[in-house]
């Protein structure tokens, strides 16, 4: 243990030989082939992500469109002033609960790339 | 070299992954080997290790280099394929100072059979020993280099190297006596 430079050792002739060649003639077309199933299957993912953010933009305006239209229905109708406040209220605090929620699993989805790499691989995975 | 690949492949060029494939090929496959210790599982370790690699590279940051930073995916995918495949860690209990040291007589062996020889006394010894020598004379890695790729603390990698580098002695030296012996 006196040293452990690579120097002056009578096994640095012999470990070379040690290098093993991968007995499969075919492996780099292999794990190439599972690189570009890789690929294809995140560029169904990216299209995937497209969507959900733009359904989710659709919804954001449509809630908003939604909550306001509400909110004229209510000032219309005869239910008292208590209620209709309570309704509104109620309908509002729904509205930015679901977008709170679903802004995080999106901004998510937009962040984490490693996300995808695991869905890409699961499901590869379940192929198998 | 791998740092042009490394970036012609972040930058989108998957095809340029087939150059660090076949650069890192032969030595994924022998570090995969030493570990588990069967060929199947090996290649399977090297295959998934490609693809981990592939899939992490933008998280590879160039501080070290590339070899180190894949040879310890390597590592780490090999343990976790054998704790999959529930291999069992058996560690061979040779009676290391039992035997006297004796000089290989090297000279006498043809390339070949050196070659399985070698194989062969890697195959029997520890995995650890088995990784630590690989790396170290195989790829000329430093102790820092090592102890990176496997977490080992720098006084454990020494000790295991020692240990190593006497147990493949004289695991070669009982593989060549029962040559001679057959012979």
């Amino acid at each position: 243990m006196n040293t452990m430079k690579h120097e002056e050792d009578p096994l640095n002739e012999l470990m070379p030989l040690s290098k093993v060649k991968i007995p499969v003639d075919n492996f780099e077309d292999r794990v190439m082939s599972h690189i570009k199933l890789i690929e294809a299957k995140k560029a169904g993912v990216y299209k995937t992500k497209l969507y959900s953010i733009i359904f989710f933009l659709a919804a954001l305006i449509f809630g908003f469109m939604l909550t306001h239209w509400l909110t004229h229905i209510m000032v219309a109708s005869n239910i008292s002033a208590t209620f209709k406040q309570l309704l509104q209220l109620f309908s509002q605090i729904i509205y930015v609960a679901l977008i709170v929620v679903f802004s995080n699993k999106i901004f998510a989805l937009i962040k984490t790339r490693r996300y995808l790499n695991e869905r890409v691989q699961a499901s590869h995975n379940q192929e198998i | 070299m791998d740092g042009l690949y490394i970036q012609k492949v972040l930058a989108g060029d998957s095809n340029s992954f087939a150059y660090l494939v076949k650069t890192y090929q032969d030595m994924a496959y022998s570090i995969a080997l030493s570990l588990t210790k069967d060929e199947f599982l090996a290649e399977e370790v090297a295959h998934e290790s490609f693809i981990e690699c592939y899939n992490s590279l933008h998280n590879f940051q160039g501080k070290s280099k590339f070899s180190t930073w894949f040879y310890r995916i390597i590592v780490n995918t090999a343990y976790r394929t054998m704790k999959k495949k529930s291999v069992e860690f058996i560690d061979l209990d040779l009676p290391v100072h039992d035997v006297q040291d004796e000089i290989i007589p090297i000279d006498k062996i043809i390339a070949e059979e050196r070659k399985q020889l070698i194989n062969l006394a890697l195959m029997e010894i520890p995995r650890n020993e088995s990784l630590a020598l690989r790396l170290f004379y195989l790829e000329e890695l430093s102790l820092e280099e090592l102890c990176e790729i496997t977490s080992w603390t720098n006084s454990n990698a020494k000790v295991i190297l020692h240990r190593a580098r006497k147990r493949i002695t004289i695991v070669l030296n009982k593989l060549l006596k029962n040559e001679y012996d057959e012979a």
